[in-house]
């Protein structure tokens, strides 16, 4: 199937760490806003559809045993109950997708499968990611494009993602825990017979996101251009790929763990998207 | 126990959300769409200025300028080169170059258009009295001006025609929940 670029695009938006379950969580709901802001605004009409990818369910069931390990630990006491299963579910997420368990491989196998259902339906589709999906995200781009059955050099009517976008993303972290090397470095597929066209990668980071910088406090990150941690790790692998990582330094008035949520709220993310896919 | 924690917890949603003032940046123009009709169009960009929880002085800027042109495709300004940057569009799919920017500042039209590689050609850029502009250039009551220097088959909303246009004085709004520019479209 190949896409068809009259057709309706789609956009999957990928969440990161939660504390709640698939049901409650409204990524969707903020890129439909964003999108339908900025093409309204321009006054200009397009046909999308925004899903959300969900991930969260799958992650709280492979911790169910720590779960009830903890509820059982803290019997009689509900407020240090509370915060040791909280904790367990935010760092049982980044354990996953660091460890590359079972889990890990069961998210990416749905994501891939959602992609695909756009792209064999002859949709063309663009991923936002935010926080820990932008690991799950950038996977399985890769993945694709390791797949022989798509991206068939310029012609883009072979791709099955038409570009990445990537919020407050910790990927250009280097962290080691214990031996455990917590964001390891992706290796990035190359596009063959691509000598046009590259693959977009938009890079959207906060100076104070916690998440971007590594630094528990929220201290800013020092800058070059638009070059943040992820710009400096991945910059040259995706130069050689047939890539265009490009980094977007922005504010939003907020700091430490609030500047990493803000990103949903940003028009320019909107716009972005906008061009992205039909500009 | 429960007072502590919330008394905590209260602390340290005071304590990071210190006192940031955040700005929208806006200017607006008119250009010529590719339909040879005059369109409103904006840039707009965002802003921190203000103290961080512990006590540092911060004012930062966005990378990169954002444009909406009514009736159009928007399209980002990033910071290309050498560090800071200067403010330009990079090429998308299946842009085709139309005009050139002469030594003298004129832009002229080129005699084949000519097809661009994604992300290594030029098809927009800013300049603050005819010199490329870097975000920091951009301050208030600046009259910026936007180059076009592309169009795009695929979609003809894509790019306003090629060409130099001026833009009014930078205004700067303070932001307190809605982040959207405003509605420049009906704007008097």
């Amino acid at each position: 199937m190949a896409v068809d670029f009259t057709k309706d695009a789609h956009i999957v938006a990928v969440h990161g760490v939660q504390v709640s379950e698939d049901a409650d969580i409204t990524s969707d709901d903020s890129i439909r806003k964003l999108l339908k802001n900025s093409l309204s605004k321009s006054h200009i009409d397009r046909n999308f559809e925004v899903a959300g990818f969900f991930y969260e369910d799958i992650n709280d069931e492979a911790q169910k045993y720590y779960q009830l390990l903890a509820s059982a630990i803290t019997k009689g006491n509900p407020l240090v109950g509370k915060g040791l299963k909280t904790f367990i579910d935010l760092s049982g997420d980044v354990v996953t997708a660091a460890k590359n368990t079972s889990t890990a491989k069961k998210i990416r196998n749905k994501l891939r499968k959602q992609i695909l259902d756009s792209y064999n339906n002859g949709h063309q589709l663009v991923v936002v990611s935010h926080s820990l999906g932008t690991i799950y995200a950038l996977d399985v781009v890769n993945d694709l494009i390791r797949d022989n059955n798509f991206f068939d050099g310029d012609d883009r009517t072979s791709w099955p993602v038409q570009g990445l976008i990537t919020m407050g993303s910790p990927l250009g972290l280097e962290i080691d825990i214990g031996g455990l090397r917590v964001f390891e470095k992706r290796s990035i597929a190359a596009i063959p017979d691509a000598d046009f066209e590259l693959m977009p990668w938009h890079n959207y980071f906060n100076r104070l996101d916690p998440v971007v910088s590594g630094n528990v406090l929220g201290k800013p990150i020092n800058l070059r251009g638009a070059k943040g941690p992820v710009e400096k790790r991945y910059g040259a692998d995706t130069r050689a790929s047939q890539w265009l990582l490009q980094g977007h330094a922005v504010t939003s008035g907020r700091q430490w763990i609030r500047a990493h949520t803000a990103y949903w709220r940003n028009p320019k993310i909107g716009d972005q998207l906008v061009t992205m896919l039909w500009g | 126990m429960n007072i502590k924690l919330l008394t905590f917890i209260v602390g340290v949603s005071v304590f990071a959300a210190g006192c940031v003032t955040h700005y929208r940046y806006e200017s607006t123009g008119m250009v010529t769409s590719s339909s040879a009709t005059e369109s409103r169009a904006l840039i707009y960009w965002f802003a921190d200025e203000g103290g961080l929880w512990y006590d540092k002085d911060q004012a930062v800027l966005d990378s990169d300028v954002t444009m909406r042109v009514c009736g159009g495709l928007p399209k980002t300004f990033v910071p290309f080169g050498e560090d800071p940057g200067n403010l330009q569009i990079r090429s998308n799919s299946g842009d085709l170059q139309t005009v050139r920017i002469e030594a003298d500042g004129d832009v002229v039209p080129l005699p084949e258009p000519g097809r661009l590689r994604v992300g290594e050609g030029t098809c927009g850029q800013i300049e603050v009295s005819r010199k490329q502009a870097v975000i920091k250039d951009l301050i208030v009551s600046v009259e910026p001006e936007i180059i076009i220097l592309c169009k795009n088959n695929r979609d003809p909303a894509s790019y306003p025609r090629g060409g130099r246009y001026k833009f009014a004085a930078v205004t700067r709004t303070t932001i307190k929940d809605d982040r959207e520019p405003a509605d420049f479209c009906n704007a008097e």
